[in-house]
This record gives structure tokens, sequence and C-alpha cells, in this order.
């Protein structure tokens, strides 16, 4: 029998082996990275501002009409970016609308896919509802308006929670499986959007629209206040979650305890403790606690605890998700 | 006609010489590229010199039966067939990585050539044609017994029944098909 | 479902015997990576063939085509090195065709020494004429051939013995000449163990999990189910030791005083063989009045072991007679270690001879070599033997007289051309350069030949500075010489198979041979083709050569049976305990106590003896180049020193560190493994790494080698490399 013709190349790469650094183990390999990180922040500054701002829209849509309209303006754009980020991520991204044409009811990330989607249409509802010659009629809060918020708040809520579930669920990561991840992020996304609005403020004080009903003193200090107040108790409510989550995961099972070397001793301590916890966190809260007892609103002041407070809520997701993929659940 | 058939391993991690040839053999029976792997083999020292020991533990896709990676894929491309087997449609998987991350005996890859997700699949190709799969075949300690759970009378069944092996990553209620003898 | 039932020995060859053609049934199938319900139709085609992933095993192999691209490989069961399974290099060697570093024409170095292609008539007519002249002005003798003993080896034989040299060279020197001479000694041949029956396996540097023999893992794993007590001595926890009863970490160069010790106790307590011991060796009164100097009590202060462990070994060693066995080691142990080495191999095999386990199921036997047709019969007459002495010394009295002389010794090689002994040089699949001692001495060696020629697939460290470089197919585009290799019980007869066509200019080393001979006037000796040379080969067999390409394996002669049928090939013609030959060559004619030849200094923390060995991914330095093998190094971070752990603290050490090792010939950088797993008197390198030929892109630069610390030894008795005696200073960087 006569031999076949050899055909092909060298298997792989080409013609060019790549000799790659030693992994013991594939734990620790890391398959999500920034452009995810960028998702799920994302994804929470724009819940955060449209939970925010529905919030005090529910609660007087006159006096806080500042804070309503500037969440409902951002509400969407993050989250669009943050979709385009995940897409990046894809290995086939142009297979994404496959997410899109099935739901998966035991998948989070189905489930997520689906509440962002839904949630986008709406914040852009809401957005339009919110241009300059609409707003009156939010005001007059028709049935209609209030369903739209009350689903947006729903969606917000969802997607406010939902990147945090996304991860916990996740047996395999012992820094993810816990129930304080949602609650961190959740509290996080909040903040995240209310810094967000807090900065388009200070940067934009003239917020635009009816000129006369917003350019007083009382009505800027009226929304920082609720800025302020919501900002205090959302950042005491972090500090316990993450003492919590620590204790919770030093307390726990062996690959938790190894899961939390990372941010304790380990490759994300610094970034943790300086980029999340005394930049995000602990000079937010000072700054916040000193504004709200001195009822002394510095503009400078407040934009810099929202810059902090935005990159502290970057670099948080940034620590999880890397942290996470670096951790395994002891198997043996 | 018996029951169909449920294919599951064991592993007995006491023969385990940890010469790798199970890792080439997988490479070459699924055509994967130099850098990706669908098994592999950890190695655990214990003690000082010279009172030490040192063993091997092959690690691939367990098949659970309760798999984490099926139950997060939002596409509906990774499955649980009917015979026990974990699979991957690769045609509908987006690459998300999802599975992988949620698989905890980081048995998932991806592909970079592809850009889907792919693994260990029993291979389906020879076990349908009653052929051991390639890395039970080559094993030259036989660590690995692979056969059907349904059928009491094989191998693998009689195994199970005499030595009682365990499951790893038990806690974690992914309930394998892979059975360890931990020696 | 009976699954496990369909899969058995028989209906397996009779599918791999019923045709090579798989293609149909093999091709339709869903595979797990493929979308749900796609099937895809192949051209699979499966051909019996040997793996030439090492030389040492060659081991019986089905390759798969799939669409023309060699696609994957299975072991054959029939076979006796591998019985059905296949080491990773024999899975991974496979994509070497492919390889960008294979040699795709005749090169021809510049005076630049850069590398030229030429044409094979070219090259032929100038390595002609070339060795014409060398051979008219210093004669036949000042040419030689070295190689790895493959199975081609007899056209080497030929070809040389036709221009008249005997200098015909294996790299045994470097391997196993002690243990081989030692056997000699005592048995007269090469014994091998019946692993898969013994009840008792005590391995002595000896690692078939990662100096891999298949069969010899297999059968002890098969001997462990049914009871078998596994014993590994060996500074290090080698990957036998992982699956040992017991892991005895003897200290490096002292095996020959725990063998004494267990001797010792053997014949103190009464537990040999006394039948045997009187029927069947001579010598055993001068031992016995001799070992009474060696118990346990004195071994333990030199070797390691507690007295008591010894005690315990020789006693279960002893208690399970004749089925335990003392396996007859390789490389690692004695095979060219130590300046005792030889000495520890004739302890070794007196140990078992005691026991009366030779001839013996579950001992050692003599493997049922065939012996191959002659070419005379086909008229194709062999050429004289030239009755030259060897020039190095091996076999020759006053020199190496205990020596092998088909083996040689092959680091003799580079002094040889110094002097000018050899002027011209052939190497054929062989690496010296790489896998000698002493790397700078080789290299100025084999620079001095007038004309060196290297046959091989890729640019080794020895192609590289060679003045023509042949490049050979790979050897999945060949047919080889048939060959023995596998016979073990019973005689077996294998072979190199084509499975694709050649992929570049390349030829077969019978093809070259054949080339060259008509430019030396040897024509007539090489009239040939490979199926007429295999045909003759197979005549006394009774089988074709159809046959024997169709299952890739046949059985032929007896079975062995139990028992001392026939007499030693030793000068008595019994086991010699006491060697009179020996003793009239001036060699110690029973094993006496010998200090290693050097020693670490015990009061420096930086004094280590530098220890090697096999890792199942590489070869010798020839897989190195194998990206996918290479791949695995890197991802399990093998390319690391092992050091003790104690020790290596001592020196601030951490796991991973890079260290700078120096002996007083060689200095080097490499990371460290720290384990508990190994004697702390010394630190073991992989042998496989440290490859310093840039044509080969993949291996080049990653690891170093412990023959870059090593001097140029040549034991008394029969020349090996004594490769263990080395003694570094390691210090962190
Ligand atoms: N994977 C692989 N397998 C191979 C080969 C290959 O290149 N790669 N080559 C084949 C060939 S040619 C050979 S020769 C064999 C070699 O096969 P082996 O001789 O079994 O292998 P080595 O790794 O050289 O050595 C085995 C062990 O000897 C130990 N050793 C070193 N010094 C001493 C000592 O003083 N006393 C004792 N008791 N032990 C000691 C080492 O720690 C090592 O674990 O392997 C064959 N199989
Ligand atoms: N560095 C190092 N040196 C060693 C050892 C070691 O492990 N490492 N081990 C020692 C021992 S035990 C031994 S047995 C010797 C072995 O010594 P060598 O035989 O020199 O070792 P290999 O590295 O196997 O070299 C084989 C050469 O043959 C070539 N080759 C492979 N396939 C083919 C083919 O099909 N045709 C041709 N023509 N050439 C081919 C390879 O490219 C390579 O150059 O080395 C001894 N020295
Ligand atoms: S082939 Fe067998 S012995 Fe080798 S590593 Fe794999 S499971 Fe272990
Ligand atoms: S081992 Fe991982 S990939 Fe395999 S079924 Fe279980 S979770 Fe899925
Ligand atoms: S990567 Fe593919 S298989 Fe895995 S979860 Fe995503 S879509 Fe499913
Ligand atoms: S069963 Fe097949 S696919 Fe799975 S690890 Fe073994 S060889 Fe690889
Ligand atoms: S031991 Fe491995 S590399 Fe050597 S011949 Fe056998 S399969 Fe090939
Ligand atoms: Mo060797």
């Amino acid at each position: 029998m006569e031999p076949p013709e050899a055909e092909g190349g060298f298997p792989g790469s080409g013609n060019t082996i790549v000799i790659k650094p030693s992994i013991r183990k594939r734990a620790g390999m890391i398959y999500w990275n920034y452009l995810i990180t960028i998702y799920l922040f994302s994804a929470g500054v724009s819940a955060g501002a449209m939970f925010i701002s529905i919030t005090a829209g529910f609660i007087n849509p006159v006096k806080y009409e500042r804070i309503v309209r500037t969440g409902a303006y951002i509400a969407p754009f993050p989250i669009m970016a943050g979709m385009a980020g995940l897409i990046l991520d894809l290995e086939r991204p142009w297979q994404f609308w496959r997410l899109m044409t099935t739901i998966e009811l035991k998948s989070v990330m189905s489930l997520g896919a689906w509440i962002i989607a839904l949630f986008t249409v709406v914040s852009i509802i809401y957005f339009i509802l919110n241009l300059p010659k609409n707003y009156l009629r939010l005001k007059t809060r028709g049935n209609v308006i209030k369903a739209v918020m009350l689903l947006g708040l729903i969606l917000s809520t969802g997607v406010a929670l939902y990147t945090g579930i996304l991860l916990s669920t996740l047996t395999a990561r012992p820094f993810w499986n816990t129930p304080m991840i949602p609650m961190l992020l959740f509290i996080s996304a909040i903040l995240d959007g209310l810094a967000g609005i807090s900065l388009a403020l200070y940067l934009k004080p003239s917020g635009g629209g009816e000129r006369a009903v917003l350019e007083t003193e009382e009505e800027i200090n009226n929304n920082k206040s609720f800025i302020n107040t919501v900002d205090f108790a959302l950042l005491f409510l972090l500090i316990l979650s993450v003492v919590v989550f620590i204790i919770g995961l030093g307390g726990s099972t062996e690959s938790a305890v190894s899961a939390l070397g990372i941010i304790v001793g380990g490759k994300y301590t610094a970034l943790f403790w300086f980029g999340f916890v005394a930049l995000g966190v602990a000079i937010p809260f000072a700054a916040t606690a000193y504004e709200l007892f001195n009822q002394n609103h510095r503009a400078w002041l407040n934009a810099m605890s929202a810059s902090f407070a935005l990159i502290g809520g970057y670099v948080v997701r940034s620590v999880i998700v890397n942290a996470g993929q670096l951790t395994q659940a002891v198997l043996y | 006609m018996s029951a169909p058939p449920k294919w599951a391993m064991l592993i007995d991690t006491s023969k385990c010489v940890g010469c790798l040839a199970c890792v080439s053999a997988c490479q070459n029976q699924n055509e994967l590229p130099v850098t990706e792997y669908f098994n592999r083999v950890e190695e655990q020292e214990f003690g000082r010199f010279p009172n030490f020991n040192r063993r091997f533990v092959p690690i691939q896709c367990q098949h659970c039966d309760n798999p984490p990676c099926v139950d997060v894929c939002p596409t509906g491309a990774s499955y649980k067939r009917a015979d026990g087997i974990v699979a991957v449609d690769t045609q509908r998987c987006i690459g998300c990585k999802y599975c992988i991350l949620s698989c905890p005996y980081n048995a998932r890859n991806i592909s970079r050539e592809n850009g889907y997700v792919h693994k260990c699949g029993f291979c389906l190709d020879l076990i349908e044609k009653h052929i051991q799969p390639a890395c039970v075949a080559t094993c030259p300690t036989g660590v690995r017994v692979f056969g059907d759970l349904n059928d009491p009378n094989s191998e693998l069944s009689r195994l199970i029944a005499i030595k009682k092996p365990v499951h790893i990553g038990k806690d974690l209620n992914t309930k394998p098909s892979i059975y360890y003898i931990i020696g | 479902m009976s699954f496990d039932k369909k899969i058995t020995r028989r209906t397996f060859l009779r599918a791999a015997a019923g045709s090579t053609l798989v293609s149909g049934l093999a091709a339709a199938a869903l595979s797990c990576t493929a979308p749900k319900g796609q099937k895809t139709a192949a051209d699979i085609r499966k051909i019996p063939t040997q793996c030439q992933g090492c030389g040492a095993n060659r081991c019986g192999i089905y390759v798969y085509v799939k669409d023309g691209r060699p696609w994957k490989v299975e072991g054959n069961p029939g076979t006796y090195n591998n019985a059905g399974t296949v080491c990773p290099r024999g899975h991974a060697y496979i994509h070497d065709l492919y390889n960008p570093d294979r040699i795709k024409q005749p090169l021809k170095r510049t005076a630049e020494g850069k590398y030229e292609p030429i044409s094979w008539e070219q090259a032929f007519t100038e390595i002609s004429t070339q060795l014409n002249l060398i051979i008219m002005e210093d004669g036949p003798q000042s040419v030689f051939w070295i190689q790895y003993p493959m199975a081609n080896i007899p056209l080497a034989f030929r070809f040389m013995h036709a221009l008249g040299s005997p200098n015909t060279i294996t790299h045994g020197a470097t391997c196993f000449t002690a243990r081989n001479a030692a056997f000699n000694a005592t048995f007269g041949g090469l014994p091998d163990n019946d692993l898969k029956n013994s009840r008792y396996i005590v391995l002595i540097g000896r690692n078939p999990a990662g100096g891999v023999k298949l069969q010899q893992i297999k059968d002890i794993a098969y001997a462990k189910r049914h009871g078998a007590r596994l014993v590994v001595l060996d500074p290090r926890h080698s990957e036998t030791a992982v699956i040992a009863e017991e892991w005895l970490p003897v200290k490096p160069g002292t095996d020959l005083a725990f063998l004494l010790a267990m001797i010792n106790v053997i014949i103190e307590e009464g537990l040999y063989d006394q039948k045997f011991v009187e029927e069947h060796t001579v010598g055993f009164d001068n031992l016995k009045d001799e070992i009474v100097t060696y118990p346990p009590e004195w071994a333990e202060k030199i070797c390691d072991i507690p007295k008591e462990t010894i005690y315990r070994v020789a006693r279960d060693f002893a208690s399970h007679k004749p089925r335990a066995l003392i396996h007859r080691g390789y490389h690692g142990g004695y095979g060219s270690g130590y300046y005792n080495s030889f000495q520890t191999a004739r302890a070794v095999a007196i140990a078992n001879a005691i026991i009366g386990n030779y001839e013996r199921v579950g001992g050692l036997f003599m493997p049922q070599k065939p012996t191959l047709g002659e070419l005379e019969k086909g008229g194709h007459p062999a050429p004289q033997i030239p009755e030259i002495e060897k020039a190095d010394g091996s076999g020759v009295p006053g020199r190496y007289p205990a020596a092998s002389y088909s083996d040689g010794i092959a680091h003799a090689v580079p002094e040889l051309a110094l002097s000018g002994k050899f002027k011209a040089g052939f190497v054929y699949h062989m690496n010296p350069v790489r896998t000698n001692p002493n790397p700078t001495r080789v290299i100025a060696g084999y620079k001095k030949l007038q004309l060196l020629v290297t046959i091989d697939c890729v640019m080794s460290e020895t192609a590289a500075l060679s003045h023509y470089v042949l490049p050979e197919h790979f050897f999945l585009e060949r047919d080889d010489h048939i060959d023995t290799v596998h016979s073990g019980p019973i005689g077996q007869l294998t072979m190199v198979q084509q499975a694709v066509k050649p992929l570049h200019n390349t030829k077969p080393l019978l093809d070259i041979l054949t080339d060259l001979s008509k430019g030396l006037g040897i024509g007539k000796y090489f009239n040939f083709t490979m199926d007429e040379l295999n045909t003759l080969r197979l005549q006394p067999f009774g089988v074709t050569l159809d046959e024997l390409k169709k299952t890739g394996v046949i059985e032929v002669g007896q079975h062995w049976q139990e028992g001392f049928l026939k007499p030693c090939k030793t000068p008595s013609g019994k086991v010699e305990i006491y060697s009179g030959q020996l003793d009239s060559w001036g060699i110690d004619p029973l094993p006496r106590w010998q200090e290693p030849m050097v020693s670490p200094n015990p009061s420096d923390k930086n004094s280590f003896r530098l220890l090697h060995g096999k890792q199942a991914i590489h070869s010798h330095a020839m897989t190195a180049n194998t990206p996918y093998l290479m791949q695995l190094s890197a991802h399990y971070n093998m390319i690391r020193m092992w050091i003790n752990r104690q020790r290596a603290e001592a020196l601030g050490l951490k796991d991973g560190d890079t260290v700078v090792v120096e002996s007083d010939i060689g200095k080097g950088y490499v990371k460290v493994r720290l384990t508990g797993g190994l004697h702390p008197s010394a630190v073991w390198m992989p042998s496989g790494y440290g490859i310093f030929s840039k044509y080969l892109k993949t291996a080049y630069g990653n690891g170093i080698n412990y023959n870059d610390f090593l001097n140029t030894y040549f034991d008394p008795v029969v020349g090996h490399v004594m490769c263990n005696e080395i003694i570094v200073r390691v210090a962190k960087v």
C-alpha cells in the first residue's frame, strides 16, 4: 500500500513555538480581564445612577430635581460601554446575538443579559422622560410614568445586584462564593451612581433645564445634603460589609482562608487596602462626614470624594474579578 | 438490552507515576495545539527528608451529574448528555468563559484558534467504538479504569464496589463521574 | 452494555491485524469538541511501526494518519517493550515530522561556519573523495562511526567493515557499560528481569517511570496488584519510588556497601539457595570468606541506610526466593556512574545469583534473541571483519579488557581525534557533543577531524560542527532494518515502517550508504534495497515482510522456559561469583568495598554531588526541541534542579530561586526545586536540557546539563564516563 502524502504543517501556532512560563495548576489563570471589570463597574454606575435618581424622584421630584435629572442623564450610557466591554471580552464576539436568543433560567449571566437589556431600554425611556421639555410631565406623575419609574427601580436593583450574584454563585471560586460579594457590589454600585451624579453636579453646577427653578443656593444645598446623607449611610454599610466579608472568609473553609490571603498579605493586598479601602471608602467617608456635620458644602471636596469613590469602585471590582480567578476550592 | 450506559472513570492515584503520557495522548486524540490540555497531573509533596512522600493526582473534567458549568452557561452550549458526558456544542458557544470560572476542577479551556470552550469529552469517538479513551489506553500503570456505571459487571462497577472510592471536591455537590482512590 | 468485555486483547489484535486502512469506520463520529450532531468524514489509516522517540525502547506503535497528517499513536499490544502503551514522548514525537527545525537538504559547512544547501550528488562526491584521501594517507582505521545502536546498526557495521575499519562505537560508555560488563562477567550475558511474576522487587538507581521502559513499569504495577513488594534504593524520591512500598534514600555512590551487607546477611543467616549455588555457580566459598567483613553495622555508616533496614530487606528479599529480584539496572545507579559502578553491578548480579533466581520465573532470565537471516543467502557476502584493534582500547588486553568490543568507548573519540588517530568520522543518530562529558573538550576533538559527517534529522550540536550534514528521513517517512529489540521471553521481530511520504529532500540511511559506497569502491556491499534486505533477514523464520508490515510484530522461536537449561557463556559455563577472568586482568575477582572517586566536602555547605536523571517527557538531549514536550517542561516547571530542602534553606534558598552551579570545569545557572525527596549530599538535575545548538529554536537556552560539569574520566575497568563523580558548588545568585 502506498503511504499517503504528508499534509499540513506544525499544529497550533504556525511555526513559532511559545514556551510559556510555568503554571503548575490551571487555577490562577486570568480568563476575565479588565474588560469584565469595566463591564461590572459601568453596569454599577448606571444602575446606581438610575436607582438614586428614581428614589429621589419618588421622594420629591421638585426638591431633588437636579439629582433626578442628572441621574437619568447618566444611566443609559455607562452600561452601553459596559456591554461593549462584555462583548469585546467574548472570544467570539460576533456570536453575541446568541445571548439574546436564549434564556437559561439557571444561568445568572443569561438572566443578567436580559435584565441589562431591559434596563437599557427602560433607562433610555427614562432618559427621554427627563429631557427638559418632558420633565414637567414627570413631575405630574402619571401612572405610566410611575410604572416606568417602578420598573426602573426594580431593574436597577437587579443590575446592581446581578454583578455580584454573577460571581458569588460560583462555588468553584472561594473568594467570590460568599453572599457578601453581591452585598458589597450592590452598595458599591449605588455609591458609584451617586458619585457619578455628584461629580456631574459639580462639573456642571447649573444642571441645565429650567434655570429659574434650579439656580437658588437652597436648591443646590438640598441636593447636596441628600447626596451626603445617602453617601454617608451607604459608606457606613459598605465598611460593615467589608468587615463581614473578611471575617466571613477568614472564619470559613480552608479554601476561603487561602482565598483571603490574596488581599491579606497576597498579590492584591496593596491594591485592595490602598486603592479601595483607603481611597475609595475611608477618604470619601471622612469627607462626607465632614460636610454632613458641618453643613459646609464645598464643591471641590465633593468632587474629590466622588472621584475617589469612583476610583475605589473600579479598583474593588478589579481586585474582586482578579482575586476570584486566582482562588480555587481545595479538592482533595 | 440492559440500561443505557453511564460513563465513568476510576482514578487510582496510588498508582500514578506522573509520567504525563495521558496528557500527551489526550492532546493528540483531540488534536490540541501545543499549549492546550484537557487533563493535567498535579503533584503534592509530604514530609521532610527522609520521611518523605509525594503523590500525583490526574485531573480532568469530572463529568459532573450536577455540573455548575452547564448551569451557568448563558447560551445552552454546555449540556449534559444522557450517558453522563458533559459536552460543549461548540457552535453555540460565545466564549464568555463563565463556565471556565464556574468549574471547580479547572477542567475547561478556551480554544485559542476557534474561540470556543472545549474540554475532555471522555473520548466519545473512541468509546462509541468500544475503544478505551486515549488517556486510559496509554497509562502504563493502570491508574485509570473507564467503563459503564450502569453495567454491574463492568470492571469499573466492580472496582467501585470493592474499593469504595471518593469524589474530589465533594463538598461542592457537583456529583462527579470520576471516582478517586487517593493513596 | 458490556463495554469492558469488548476491549480484550484478542479483539483488538484482530482489528489491528485485519487491515491498515480503517477509514470509514473511524471517520464518522461525534466529537465532543465538534458542534452537536455534526459529523466529519476523514481518511484515516493506521500503520504499524516503531516509535523512535527514544533509541532505548523502540516501542511497537500504530501511527494514525488522518487526511495525510500523522494524528495520533497507539501502543501495539503485542510488542514486549511497551505492551500496548505509549509514553508521553511517543505521542508527541510524531509532530516533529513538521518541526520547523528539520534539515531539508544536505548541508555543507562554509569557511565562515555557516551551512549552505548542496545537492546529494555533490555531498556524495565530496565526502567520498575526501574519505578516499584520508584512507589512503592514514589507513581505514583512522575512520570511525558512532551511533546510538538503532536497528540500522548492522548497516553501519557493514559499511565500516567494508572500508576496513573496526572503529564502530556506540553511546554505551556514557550509559550502561559498567553494568553490562559486570553481568557478562557473572552470567555471560545480560539477563532481563521477570518483574511481572516477581514478588519482591528491589530497584537500585533504576527508575523505569522516568527512564521509561513501559513494559517494566507495567509489569511492576501488575506484580504489585498481585502482592509484590517494591523497594526503591535511590538518593532521590524517584517517580518509581512514588508507587513503591519503601524508599531507601541511599547516599549516592555507596550502593555497593548496601549490597555487600545484604549479601552478608543472606550468607551469614544461610538464606541463600544452597542447591543453586552448589550446582550452578563458582567461587561461592571465596565470597563467603570475604563477606564477613561487610555486616550491616559496617554498611550503615557508609550508605546512610540503617542496619535494621538492611537486615529486613535482605531477609525479605531472600525469603521470597526465587521470585525476588534486584533489577539489573540501567544507567542511573551503576550503569556508568561511579568509580565503583562495575563492582556495584557485580554485587547486584551476585546477590541475585545466590538466591537462585537466575532463569527462574519471577527472577532473572536470558532473553530469547532470534538470529536474523544472513545476506549471503541472497548473494550479498559480508565484508571481512577487520583484525585491527579498536583505537579506543575496548576489549584490548592491557587497556580496557572488560569493555565491550561492540560498544567501544564513545568519549574517547575527542582524545583520539586530538592525538591524530582519528581523521574522519561519521555520526549517525547520536549527538556526542551534547551527550558526552565536557563539551569544550568534545568540541575541540570533533573539530580537529579532517572530515566529520553527521546524519541526523535536525541540527544537533554535533551536526552544527560537522563538515557535512546529511538529513535522514524522519522515522515516519522510512523503512528501517528489522529489529529484535523487543525480544524478551520470546523472540520478536519489529520494524520501522513508512507512514507518510517524505516531506523534504532527505534519504534513509541505506540509500545514503549505498550512494556513498559507490564512490568509495565498496559498492558491491550495498547492492540491495531495504525490502530485499529485510526479506533475507526474515528468511529463517518462514514469515514474509508483508506479514510483518501488516502486524508490526511477529513472534519467532521458542518461548523462554524456566531452568538452567544452557551453560552460561562464561569461561566456566557457570555463574561466576568469583571471576578468574577478572582476576587475570588485574580486576577484583570479587566485589570489595570501594569508595567513590570524589565526594562532596561535608564541612562546606555549598558542596554537593551532582546527580542527574531522566524525566518521562524527555529523551536524552533529543526531545528538548519537540515543542509539545518542551511545553510540558515549562507548564510543569520541570527545568529545575532538585536540592534537599534543609540544605537549601541553609543556603538561603527558596523554591524557584536561581543558583549558580560550578564544578572545576563548568559553570551554569539554573532554578531550584526544594524537596524533602533528595539525599542531602546531592543535587539532582534533569538530564534533558541545556541544548546549545542555536538551530534548535525550541530547545535552545532552556536549562543546563550535567555534562557541562563532568570531567573527562575513563573508569579503569570498562572506560565508562563515571558521570556521577561530579562535585559542584551551589550558591544563591
Ligand atoms: N524518559 C526517558 N526514558 C528513557 C530514556 C530517556 O532518555 N528518557 N533513555 C533510556 C536510556 S538510554 C536509559 S540508559 C534509561 C535510564 O534509565 P535509569 O537508569 O532508570 O534512569 P536515570 O534517570 O538515569 O537514573 C535513575 C535514578 O538513578 C538515581 N541515582 C543516581 N545516582 C545514584 C546512586 O548512586 N545510587 C542509586 N541507588 N541511585 C542513583 C537517580 O536519582 C535516578 O532517579 O532510560 C531509558 N528510558
Ligand atoms: N545531556 C545528556 N547526555 C547524556 C544523557 C542525557 O540524558 N542527557 N544520557 C546518557 C545516556 S543514558 C545515553 S544512552 C546517551 C545517549 O546519547 P545520544 O544517543 O547521543 O542521545 P540523543 O539525545 O538521544 O541523540 C540522538 C540524536 O539522534 C538524532 N535522531 C533522532 N531521530 C533520528 C533519526 O531518525 N535519524 C537520525 N539519523 N538521527 C536521529 C537526534 O536528533 C539526536 O541528535 O547519552 C548519555 N549522555
Ligand atoms: S499516564 Fe498514568 S501514570 Fe502516567 S501520569 Fe497519566 S495517570 Fe499517571
Ligand atoms: S468538571 Fe467542570 S467542566 Fe466538567 S462537568 Fe464538572 S463543572 Fe463541568
Ligand atoms: S464559554 Fe461557551 S460554553 Fe462556556 S458558558 Fe460561555 S457560552 Fe457556555
Ligand atoms: S477521556 Fe479522552 S478527552 Fe478526556 S482526558 Fe482522557 S484522553 Fe482526554
Ligand atoms: S519509550 Fe516512549 S519514546 Fe521510547 S520508544 Fe517507547 S513510546 Fe517511544
Ligand atoms: Mo542510556
